[in-house]
């Protein structure tokens, strides 16, 4: 394993942009940073394959739309009460509840898709004994094959 | 952009002709009732302070990325001086609402249009105000810009309630005016994506492509956001409706949906306003392109076209060759006021 530590950000992107023109691939590298930084982000975005978290959050979505619209209709079917004369059926109060159910499983599939794809919980992701400070640092846990 | 220039003065002739011209198409040439003078006002008047109002916005929270943008949507502030002009030119048609005949104290001829008059030119003088003031980043443009969001929300909800409501009578919504000033917002943003496409070439040049590429991307998102908002807005008013079933609020809906082809155009305006730029803008390459930006922006200008004829034909006929003419007078003396910006916002 090897490691590279910067002080400051210029020569860490130089390094990272270097190795990730090599061909190291986000299993082979780690990176650590003082602070969140968009433009570092950008970098690595442009080599490695971007993340597929926003499926999982679109099928998330979609599976709450249908699930409120499935569930209004078949409650109302199941127990027909007419009201206002309405129709047993009607669309337009089901859109808020079929609303409201997209964000809940979008949220909620968000959420285990990222602990999905980040190989969590596991305390192995989650706790690093290594410490850098306000250290830029790129770590190679194997070489490129 | 090279071609014909305005300043101040030619600007007020080419207003008062266009003016004149629209006065005697719709009362001495055809006795038409106004209904395409009207819409041409409901469409331009978004264009006229809407971009105004997203810098704005934009200038009171410290948002950074307007600034590639700023001086192409500050440029449209001297159209705010047309529409109390060609406003004027409605008035004669006023006869034409349902109130004219019984008069109260609100819906009075005389209030009614000093009150227009007034806000508009308010909303003008301060428009001009902070567009010289946030154009050269002055300290005063956060003060005249929540002056200006004022103005801009209490004149779009008077155009609202006035213009297109009144007609109405005795149908109310409290969230009319609000609706209208959120669509005038849209409009603005659309009007980022129009000059995203136009002006590319030299927002590229002045800026880094990176840093330009964030404020498109951001514009595409206000866009894609705004389009939910809207729907947001559309549907707490009907579902309200809807629910009350009460003959005097339905009838708003009913004269729009009961007949074709008022019915398609309807339906076509909520996929041309929410469906079309919600679905379309998730995507990122979409949001990134500008061609794809000036699309989406047309498209929610037609959108908002169609609307303005539905809420004004069942009740002022609309001249289908009186509109297109008026709307192209208007929309000629849009461009050459954007393509005067050095002018207008005083830059050397």
């Amino acid at each position: 394993m090897q490691i590279y530590r910067f002080e400051d950000k210029k020569p860490f992107m130089e390094k990272l942009e270097e190795l990730l023109k090599s061909g190291f691939t986000s299993r082979q590298l780690e990176i650590y940073l003082p602070h969140p930084d968009h433009e570092i982000e950008e970098l690595v975005e442009e080599y490695w394959p971007k993340s597929k978290l926003k499926f999982i959050t679109l099928a998330g979505g979609l599976s709450g739309c249908s699930a409120g619209f499935a569930f209004t209709i078949f409650t109302s079917l199941d127990w027909p009460l007419i009201t206002s004369g309405k129709p047993l059926v009607s669309i337009p109060p089901y859109i808020v509840i079929a609303f409201e159910l997209t964000i809940l499983f979008g949220a909620l599939f968000s959420l285990g898709g990222f602990l999905l794809l980040s190989r969590l919980p596991s305390f192995k992701q989650i706790f690093h004994p290594e410490e850098y400070g306000n250290e830029f640092v790129i770590k190679i846990l194997r070489e490129e094959t | 952009m090279n071609g014909a220039k305005l300043n101040w003065r030619t600007l007020l002739i080419a207003t008062v002709v266009i003016a004149v011209v629209a006065y005697l198409m719709e009362n001495v040439l055809l006795a038409a009732q106004g209904g395409a003078l009207l819409v041409t006002l409901l469409f331009w008047v978004t264009l006229a302070h809407g971009p105004i109002a997203v810098v704005a916005a934009a200038d009171i929270v410290s948002g950074k990325w307007i600034q590639p943008y700023k001086r192409e949507i500050l440029s449209v502030y001297p159209f705010g001086l047309v529409i109390p002009v060609l406003f004027l030119a409605f008035v004669p048609n006023l006869k034409y609402y349902i109130w004219y005949h019984d008069q109260g104290v609100w819906l009075n001829s005389t209030f009614f249009i000093t009150r227009n008059v007034v806000l508009l030119l308010i909303t003008f003088l301060l428009a001009r105000k902070f567009a010289l003031e946030s154009i050269k980043e002055g300290p005063k443009k956060s003060t005249y810009a929540v002056w200006y969001v004022l103005a801009y929300v209490a004149t779009h909800t008077i155009i609202a309630f006035d213009w297109v409501m009144s007609m109405e009578y005795p149908w109310i919504s409290t969230l009319f005016g609000a609706y209208f000033f959120v669509e005038a917002f849209y409009a603005g943003i659309a009007f980022g994506g129009v000059m995203t496409f136009i002006n590319y070439a030299n927002f590229t040049k002045e800026y880094p492509i990176k840093v330009f590429k964030k404020s498109q991307m951001d514009m595409g998102t206000l866009l894609f956001g705004f389009s939910v908002f809207w729907a947001y807005q559309f549907y707490s008013q009907y579902l309200v409706i809807w629910y009350g079933n009460i003959p005097e609020e339905v009838s708003f809906l009913a004269r729009r949906v009961a007949t074709s082809p008022m019915r398609e155009f309807a339906y076509s305006v909520i996929v041309l306003l929410f469906l079309i730029p919600f679905v379309t803008l998730l995507f990122r390459k979409l949001k990134g392109s500008p061609g794809y930006l000036l699309f989406i922006s047309l498209i929610i200008y037609t959108g908002l076209l169609i609307e303005r004829v539905l809420y004004v034909e069942p009740h002022l006929t609309v001249n289908p060759i009186l509109a297109i003419v008026e709307f192209a007078l208007v929309g000629g003396l849009f461009a050459l006021i954007v393509q005067s910006r050095r002018l207008f916002l005083k830059l050397s």
